[in-house]
């Protein structure tokens, strides 16, 4: 009876506060649910956020209106020697089965998920090259290495299980998923090294160059293209005392996707130097503005020996969350620490203190958050998470509330929308 | 239950409508950007084709250039009659001429007026035979014509045809055939005359005609004629004739991009040839060689002893080597005493002659043996050889290229911005330069560069110029101009040469002199 009546609600608020608290998390891979019972579970998170950049210049870049000078150098002089940025898009639709007890017995899940990011970390004299010319750079190296650009899509069928055990002091739960990738489309583009001069007199430049470029093929590569496949797993724990402490700890999509829908990958190490086209001065009957140039700089730098498919490790995630439960009261605090390896993202913090209300048999958590890291820097939101009649749990927010209010001194954008729901 | 998933099929759905909603127009923003544009090099061999060209030992150049006068070809020296023959028969009223009948067949010598020539070979390259026959018959006539003297691989010519039946009108039959490649023995029949072709031919009515009565109105008409022949070889006697050409222009191109100055050569070889690729005696008398600069309105006739004297000039001798048939007959006439080398600086661009010759002067001394060949003429030629070692002023070339920037649409994308033309001149003159857009019509749009100044290269104390000397050049584009850039479609480049810090020194050109010229540019951009 317990079990049944008490832990239950506890664990469906204990485990959608782990779950939803972070802006950027999207899913879970075990069930809150016990006895038989059977549940779908639907989330999407977008999150698009700069180390320096602020809204108002991401956003006017988005629109795709003029940038004028003002908001460019102003987000010039936030930037730092090197920075970061992107934005990540990423859904979930599954379907979960927990047994009558855990004797024995597992729980499953079966569903599909949708990702797609775009990352880039950047030198501020690579935004400064890109967004004020290189004239200011007149016999100057712009420095431009350590610089990398991802951006992919993919989507997974996933299956895993999960079980609780009781342990003397509280529940133990474990959970295990494979996903299957089917790799949409992916650019990378690792700068190592790399430096621009620019002769005083405009005499030459000279592109200097140590890269790796991925790419797979760009006339196929829309929602439902299948240029690639791989496996990906899921892992989980959570342990709660039932009373006041709860932890959890997810590792997601340790996996690769293999590109093999005719990709192309190659590395070049090159100094690339261009002192003008030669012009035949009795026949100057040749366009000497147009593409042609950006077509011969493009030819020089992408060259002719490519190799073909390749493998691409997924962004790893590790996230660890810790709610403390205030005795007797209805606040809450929790506290998480996320990173997502073989990615620019950096570690994730954020501290989130609860507030809940309840009203009968439901109630509302309100949650104010405060976030340092990822792909921006310091930022604050409100998440609100519903339990309704026990069988329905309904969770948004944002995370960066502030750069909203803030546009021209902060960056970021981002929304969860989360439902739990009962069958 | 039901209702629950609608539920959720709703929040899917903006899930993936969120996913889907992506402004796809991309943004703008100014850049200044700083870039080369083109690269060009100049040196000696550019100004003037290689061909022209000899360096000497010293690594100074001197111009070999080698200007036709006059020409005097095959077709003047031999004409061919258009006509070969014109057969009429009248009709004997009352015959009757039954099925496969001849009417009439008769094999001919043909006689060929050559102006005096007494031809006994002739060789076509090209040409036709027109076939011209009136039917006056109600019945088809087949007409066969053959030249017996004609021959192609053995083989002489024939044609055969059917002309149709005159039905009321007389039939007007005509066809031209080709008679490229065939070789015409014009010693007649009993081999030893000239300017004679045999011919034979006939008409019979067709095979499968009704028998026909002729009446007084029946006539068989038969033309045959030459079109469009070409004299690959000929041979005889071509006659003793006298030609009288000119005066005449003819042009110089050498100087054709020099629009103005003057040039102080140091000094000049040229000789006047005469080339005579004729198996025939010819006489020769120059009475007028003029160097005319038509711009300047100057002419400065050649004051020689060659003007009014007469040159008698052998007869090529025939190889029988078909890929050299000829060996020329050259006469030399040695011109440096004379006033060439005003004529030279006069920068001509015409050449006025007028000139006597005589064919045979000594009459048919080759016992009908002369000989031409097609592409072998009589030729005069003044051959120079000029030391580049001057002295320029204000020496204007110029010239007007093609020009385009591409499509006037891409010129929005740039603000303003500044060209800068980097000239290292290695040359030991210095030059005012112009630049001016033009229309397609010619007309001025813009003068981008307007008389601006290009460093010469300083001569060391051998008269050698070792290092170049760089000048920059800035032209400044505002929005305005750059429009009118891009609508250009001509450029008119002129420069202004000058050896003035050379003083009174002549200046020797060698061939390791260059100008390298870069064009970069400033632009502040939009990046779209």
């Amino acid at each position: 009876m317990w079990w049944n009546n008490n832990v239950r609600g506890l664990l469906f608020i204990l485990f959608g506060c782990g779950l939803f608290t972070p802006a950027l998390a999207q899913k879970d891979s075990i069930a809150p649910f016990d006895k038989g019972t059977h549940h779908l579970y639907l989330s999407t998170t977008f999150d698009l956020n700069a180390s320096s950049l602020t809204n108002d210049f991401i956003g006017q870049y988005y629109k795709g209106a003029y940038l004028p000078d003002e908001l460019r150098a102003r987000n010039s002089n936030r930037l730092n020697d090197k920075n970061t940025a992107g934005y990540s898009l990423d859904g979930g639709l599954f379907y979960f089965f927990a047994p009558n007890n855990y004797k024995g017995k597992f729980g499953y899940y079966i569903g599909v998920e949708e990702h797609s990011f775009a990352e880039i970390s950047f030198r501020k004299s690579f935004f400064d090259l890109l967004f004020f010319g290189n004239e200011p750079y007149s016999d100057q190296f712009v420095k431009l290495d350590n610089m990398k650009l991802n951006i992919m899509a993919y989507q997974q069928v996933k299956a895993g299980v999960f079980k609780v055990f009781k342990g003397k002091h509280g529940m133990h739960q474990f959970g295990w998923a494979f996903g299957f990738n089917i790799g949409q489309k992916n650019l990378c583009i690792d700068v190592k090294k790399a430096s621009l001069f620019t002769q005083k007199d405009g005499e030459y430049v000279a592109l200097d160059m140590d890269m790796d470029v991925f790419k797979t093929d760009s006339n196929s590569e829309g929602f439902g293209s299948f240029n690639g496949y791989g496996g990906a797993m899921d892992f989980s724990y959570n342990y709660t005392d039932l009373k006041q402490h709860e932890f959890q700890l997810r590792l997601s999509n340790l996996g690769y996707i293999r590109w093999d829908g005719f990709p192309d990958n190659f590395t070049r190490d090159t100094t690339i130097k261009f002192d003008g086209f030669e012009a035949d001065i009795f026949d100057l009957n040749q366009p000497m503005f147009n593409s042609d140039f950006g077509d011969s700089l493009t030819q020089a730098i992408i060259g002719s020996d490519h190799e073909g498919a390749y493998v691409s490790k997924l962004p790893m995630e590790i996230d660890v969350i810790y709610t403390y439960y205030v005795n007797g009261t209805p606040f809450t605090l929790t506290a998480e620490a996320k990173h997502r390896f073989f990615s620019v993202y950096k570690p994730f913090f954020s501290f989130s203190p609860g507030y809940r209300i309840f009203i009968k048999k439901s109630s509302l958590n309100i949650n104010p958050i405060m976030t340092y890291g990822g792909y921006g820097s310091w930022n604050f939101g409100l998440n609100m998470k519903a339990q309704i009649n026990g069988r329905t749990y309904l969770g948004l927010g944002t995370s960066t509330l502030n750069s909203i209010i803030s546009p021209r001194s902060s960056a970021g954008l981002s929304g969860f929308f989360t439902l739990y729901q009962s069958l | 239950m039901q209702k629950r998933c609608i539920y959720f099929f709703l929040l899917v759905s903006i899930a993936v409508l969120f996913h889907s909603c992506r402004k796809d127009s991309s943004p703008s923003w100014d850049v200044d950007v700083q870039i080369p544009l083109i690269k060009t090099s100049l040196t000696i061999e550019d100004l003037i084709a290689d061909s022209l060209l000899q360096v000497e030992s010293g690594n100074t150049v001197t111009l070999v250039y080698k200007n036709p006068i006059y020409t005097f070809q095959l077709d003047t020296l031999l004409d061919v009659p258009d006509t070969i023959s014109h057969k009429y028969y009248p009709g004997l009223p009352g015959a009757q001429i039954t099925a496969g009948q001849d009417i009439y067949n008769q094999t001919e010598q043909e006689t060929f007026d050559f102006n005096g020539a007494e031809v006994s070979r002739l060789d076509l390259s090209r040409g036709f035979i027109a076939v011209e026959f009136i039917n006056t018959l109600n019945e088809e006539v087949l007409i066969t014509y053959k030249i017996l003297s004609a021959t192609k691989n053995g083989q002489y010519f024939q044609i055969t045809k059917t002309v149709p039946a005159a039905n009321g009108t007389p039939y007007h039959f005509k066809e031209r055939f080709d008679v490229s490649g065939y070789s015409l023995d014009m010693r007649g029949q009993n081999l030893l005359s000239s300017n004679h072709i045999v011919t034979s031919s006939k008409a019979q009515l067709s095979a499968t005609a009704n028998t026909v009565t002729l009446t007084a109105q029946d006539q068989f008409d038969m033309l045959v004629t030459f079109e469009e022949v070409g004299i690959s070889y000929a041979r005889g006697y071509f006659a003793q004739h006298q030609y009288s050409f000119g005066p005449s222009n003819s042009p110089i191109k050498l100087f054709n991009s020099i629009h103005g100055g003057t040039i102080d050569l140091e000094s000049i070889k040229m000789s006047l040839y005469f080339e005579n690729n004729f198996g025939v005696d010819v006489r020769v008398k120059f009475k007028e060689i003029t160097a005319i600069n038509t711009q300047s309105g100057h002419e400065i006739a050649l004051n020689s002893p060659v003007i009014g004297q007469t040159i008698n000039i052998s007869r090529a001798l025939e190889t029988y080597n078909p890929s050299q048939p000829v060996t020329p007959s050259v006469y030399a006439f040695d011109l440096n005493s004379s006033n060439v080398l005003d004529m030279v600086e006069n920068l001509p661009d015409q050449m006025r002659y007028s000139i006597d010759v005589e064919s045979n002067p000594l009459g048919n001394i080759s016992s009908g043996n002369d000989f031409v060949y097609a592409g072998k003429n009589l030729t005069a030629y003044l051959d120079m050889e000029i030391p580049l070692s001057l002295m320029a002023s204000n020496l204007n070339l110029g010239d007007t290229m093609a020009f385009s920037l591409g499509e006037v649409d891409d010129s929005r994308q740039i603000n303003s911005g500044e060209l800068m033309l980097l000239a290292d001149n290695g040359f030991p003159f210095n030059a005012e330069v112009m630049l001016i857009a033009l229309d397609a019509e010619g007309n001025v749009i813009d003068i981008i560069i307007d008389h601006e100044f290009i460093q010469d290269a300083p001569l060391n104390s051998d008269g050698f110029a070792p290092d170049a000397v760089r000048s920059v050049i800035h032209v400044p584009l505002s929005r305005e101009r750059i429009d009118l850039l891009y609508s250009a479609s001509q450029l008119y480049v002129a420069a202004y040469f000058n050896t003035t810090n050379a003083g009174s020194q002549y200046v020797h050109i060698y061939d390791s002199y260059r100008l390298d010229m870069k064009v970069t540019g400033k632009f502040n951009y939009v990046v779209e």
